[in-house]
């Protein structure tokens, strides 16, 4: 699928002085990559994505990003597993806040999503503003002394 | 195969041989009385005819009560020997004629209850045991409250004979059990032995059983009573029979042959029948032949009763052995006969288990009482006995009656379900089969609209999303936007609806869960009136809210209540076209109770119920008019029954509706009590201002930073310039946090910090800039009286612990989420 759309950033991303926040998104529906790119794209957030589990483990691997959103249920690796890969790793790359977004409610989710590392859970249909916080709160807290602002 | 006829039950002996008072109105008729007695048991025929003749012989009496109480005596005895001789039915009338005058004369009496244990014997023949059960009840009742331990041994007999027959024959033996508590003399004792016995051997516990067959034939020959010798003796052999002691069963016919009693025909034709089995299992058809011949000699095969049974079986492979074939077949349709009938006796029997447990339960309870009794009255004296006799007697007629009542309603039911019992199972195998189907049906259908509105929320998340992005847009403007804000709204309205039907689907999965913690409701119920006031006000209704009756601290599960809430509201704003909606939350002792009130079109009374179903809106136009699914009122009172608790409603069509949430609270609702105090005790006009107003021209670093400030309590108002800024500047702003940039530089700054509004307030500024700090700068802020000034970049930690130290201390107010407008 190819979006030719241009995400509409209200701050240009070569301000050397904004705030910089990378988020690396692994989701395998691709409307809802778009939907939240284009999201953090108001604010700024820069956004990298992956379709899959693997895909984006790789990415975080090779690139530098201040927090990674995950879709809990994907087919092959699921979003627990990502979770607890990243989790396990031994470079300062383990300590990543992870958010994990998923429409399933049913009970027991969110203890999972918890128990395997991930800092908070979001529910789908997710709304703009509840993710720019989420996504800020996460970063400000993992990093409570970087000079960031 | 259980063994009826040969394993003679001995009630009867005990009930004829014991001493009866005499009722001696006149010597001819105690004569009478006395002849019919001793004929019961060996002929029937004969103690009828004496019967008969003593109600002749008491018809000269001229007193009518006692008359009719002498024949009621003579009828009794008729009745048990007319049940004896084949002919229940006219038994039954006959006994329930000398009831009736009982009854009229001397209700209560020990003959009362000698009746009503003759008309349970009657219907127990007649394979009516329910009704069989409850006569014994009653004449049970009656000899306990007149004190006749021996009648009410026998009855307990009696009821342990029930049991036999339904083969229960534990609880046979726990009555007899009972029965020997109660009274013990040799005639009741003996017919206990060797019932026991009988049961023992049922149960396959000869060894036991031939222990009180021994007991039993110790106290017959002690009481010097041919007839019951000759019985045991016959029990004796038939149960060395079953335990397979053929020689052993041999011995016991010769000695049962040669006592006194076998000269008594009826007695005699039993150990002919044993003998027959003992001829028949040694494979001597022959012998077994012969000894059967003078069993049956002189009966009528169709007519036999229950006691033959198994001789009949017996019969028919014996003479069919010996190739008389019809005879074996008269004996085969006699034993199908019989059979049958022991059948259904069983199966009745077993249906009156229920009322007999029931009244076993009862008995014991009344058996320690007389135990008890007993030690007292053996040391007591005769004088306070007799007190002691009138108070017991009084307190147990209580207790009968009581006791009573809840034995005819068990007899009531349970003939009721014997009665339907086959068209009940039917129609259960049928509406099992439908009702399985039903649920299969159920399931998928719940199945369907949970994944069906879970793939429509993703779709829907898309267009939400993009939407979202496009109002955020400022590029995005004028009749373009108007378009993207309709699909917006009309998107939400989808989602809300897919919810609605997501909540149906998981409530009929059973998935309503009940959280309950401390809740704050001001800020909750504030919260749900503020999604819902832009709507309202743009179709010009007001929404008003009262809280002030109402706790600060509730225990409640929030999401419910704020779903609740949510809902009621949704539907008041909807129905409402002009007016107002009002939400006035109060809570009192035991009960919270959150009412929304609107003055929209009404309800009408017949359809107050209706609307709380499913799917269901007052009229299709409604639903045309005011769109939704329906479901909100269904859902909510779902959940509020969940939660204890439910929703009302009170409406007149055309004013307005009211509904109401009402919820129990536990008595002690805070759960923090001095934390609810203090949260009473602050007036909302007088707090402090705690908010913080921010202004950062990049929506990024506006969030980034706002998090960083946000604490409980703090609302932080994000601002994208000092213009901007001007429009919240205000009593509520404690501290102002700028990027020194973003908000014009000192100039721009300068002009915020001289608006009216701060009403000549010196609100304190936390500058931040970028790099490092310059002198200019420095006298610049000094200028404008700002002290705190920040370098750029900085951690969150600086920013918080400076903008911290600035907010006045939270005096335990709401908790409320830091606000970040972008």
């Amino acid at each position: 699928m190819t979006y030719q759309g241009q995400p509409p950033a209200a701050t240009p991303p070569e301000d050397a002085q904004a705030i910089q926040i990378k988020a690396l998104y692994i989701e395998d529906d691709p409307i809802n990559r778009l939907v939240v790119r284009d999201m953090l794209g108001v604010v700024g957030i820069c956004y990298e994505d992956s379709a899959d589990g693997p895909e984006g483990l790789a990415k975080l691997d090779s690139g530098e990003f201040d927090i990674v959103l995950v879709d809990l249920r994907m087919p092959g690796m699921d979003g627990i597993e990502v979770t607890r890969q990243i989790r396990a790793r031994r470079d300062e790359k383990a300590n990543i806040p992870i958010v994990v977004i998923t429409a399933d409610t049913g009970p027991g989710i969110q203890h999972d999503c918890l128990e395997a590392g991930a800092q908070d859970l979001l529910l789908k249909p997710v709304a703009m503003q509840p993710l720019l916080d989420t996504i800020c709160l996460q970063v400000l807290s993992s990093n409570p002394d970087m000079e960031m602002i | 195969m259980r063994d009826l006829s040969r394993l003679l039950i001995l009630v009867w002996l005990a009930a004829w041989v014991a001493p009866v008072p005499a009722a001696a109105v006149d010597a001819r008729f105690g004569d009478l009385i006395g002849q019919s007695r001793a004929a019961m048991l060996a002929d029937p025929a004969q103690a009828l005819r004496f019967a008969q003749a003593a109600v002749t012989a008491a018809a000269p009496i001229t007193d009518t009560r006692e008359r009719d109480l002498a024949q009621a005596q003579a009828h009794w005895l008729e009745a048990e020997a007319l049940n004896r001789t084949g002919k229940p039915d006219e038994a039954s009338r006959v006994a329930e004629h000398a009831l009736g005058l009982v009854e009229t004369y001397d209700a209560g009496s020990k003959l009362n209850g000698d009746l009503l244990a003759t008309i349970g014997q009657i219907a127990r023949t007649k394979g009516d045991v329910v009704a069989a059960l409850e006569r014994y009840q009653r004449a049970f009742h009656i000899f306990e409250a007149k004190g006749e331990r021996r009648s009410q041994a026998k009855v307990l007999q009696y009821i342990g004979t029930l049991y036999f027959e339904a083969g229960d024959y534990e609880r046979m033996l726990k009555y007899y059990a009972d029965s020997a508590e109660l009274f013990d003399d040799p005639a009741i004792r003996v017919a206990a032995r060797n019932n026991q016995g009988d049961a023992l051997i049922e149960l396959k516990r000869y060894e036991e059983a031939f222990v009180r067959y021994r007991q039993a034939l110790e106290i017959a020959r002690s009481m010097e009573s041919d007839d019951l010798v000759t019985s045991i003796l016959t029990n004796m052999a038939s149960a060395q029979i079953r335990a397979g002691n053929l020689s052993a069963a041999q011995r016991l016919v010769a000695e049962g042959l040669a006592s006194r009693g076998a000269q008594d025909p009826y007695l005699a034709a039993f150990l002919r029948g044993v003998q027959a089995e003992i001829d028949w299992t040694r494979q001597n058809a022959p012998a077994a032949r012969a000894n059967l011949d003078r069993l049956f000699k002189g009966h009528d095969l169709t007519t036999t009763n229950h006691e033959y049974v198994d001789f009949h079986d017996l019969a028919s492979k014996v003479y069919a052995a010996v190739g008389d074939y019809s005879t074996a077949l008269a004996h085969a349709r006699a034993y199908q006969r019989l059979d049958e009938e022991r059948r259904a006796v069983m199966a009745s029997t077993n249906s009156a288990l229920m009322a007999a447990q029931f009244d076993f339960a009862n008995q014991e309870l009344k058996l320690s009482r007389v135990r008890a009794k007993k030690l007292e009255s053996d040391v007591a004296l005769e004088k306070s006995r007799e007190r002691y006799n009138r108070l017991t007697f009084y307190g147990l007629i209580a207790l009968l009656l009581i006791a009573g009542l809840v034995v005819s309603g068990l007899i009531k039911a349970l003939r009721a379900i014997r009665d339907s019992r086959n068209e009940v199972s039917r129609a259960n195998m049928t509406l099992q089969a439908t009702n399985s189907e039903l649920e299969r049906a159920l399931a998928a259908k719940t199945r369907f609209l949970a994944t069906t509105s879970h793939e429509i929320r993703t779709p829907l998340n898309g267009i939400l999303g993009m939407t979202q992005v496009l109002l955020c847009d400022t590029s995005v403007t004028g009749a373009v936007r108007e378009r993207v804000k309709t699909v917006h709204a009309a998107g939400t309205t989808m989602r809300a609806l897919v919810d609605d039907i997501l909540d149906v689907a998981k409530m009929e999965t059973g998935g309503v869960t009940v959280e309950p913690e401390i809740t704050r409701l001001r800020p909750l119920l504030t919260g749900v009136v503020d999604l819902w006031e832009s709507q309202a006000a743009a179709r010009g209704i007001a929404v008003r809210m009262d809280l002030s009756g109402c706790a600060e601290l509730v225990l409640c599960d929030p999401r419910l209540v704020r779903q609740i809430t949510f809902n009621l509201l949704s539907n008041a704003v909807k129905f409402t076209q002009q007016g107002e909606v009002r939400l006035v939350a109060s809570s009192k002792a035991g009960q919270l109770s959150i009412a929304v009130a609107d003055t929209g079109i009404g309800i009408a009374p017949e359809h107050l119920e209706d609307i709380f179903k499913s799917f269901h809106q007052v009229d299709n136009s409604t639903q045309r008019q005011f769109g939704g699914t329906g479901l909100g009122l269904a859902i909510s009172r779902t959940l509020a029954r969940a939660m204890g608790g439910d929703v009302e409603v009170a409406s007149e069509v055309g004013k307005g509706s009211i509904f109401t949430l009402v919820l129990p609270l536990a008595e002690d609702d805070t759960g923090a009590p001095e934390l609810a105090e203090e949260a009473r005790s602050e007036p909302a006009a007088s707090a402090p201002a705690r908010d913080v107003l921010l202004i950062e021209a990049s929506p990024l670093g506006r969030n980034v930073m706002a998090k960083a400030i946000a604490a409980e309590g703090v609302a932080v108002v994000g601002c994208e310039s000092a213009e901007a800024a001007a429009s919240v500047a205000g009593d509520t702003i404690a501290v102002i946090v700028t990027d020194v940039a973003s908000a014009g530089g000192w100039e721009g700054l300068s002009a915020l910090l001289a608006l009216p509004a701060w009403s000549g307030r010196t609100v304190p500024v936390v500058a931040l800039v970028q790099g490092a700090i310059d002198a200019a700068g420095e006298a610049e802020a000094a200028a404008l009286g700002i002290t705190r000034i920040l370098s750029r970049p900085m951690s969150a930690a600086t920013l918080r612990s400076a903008v911290a130290g600035m907010i006045p201390a939270l005096p335990g107010a709401e908790l409320q989420q830091g606000k970040a407008a972008a």
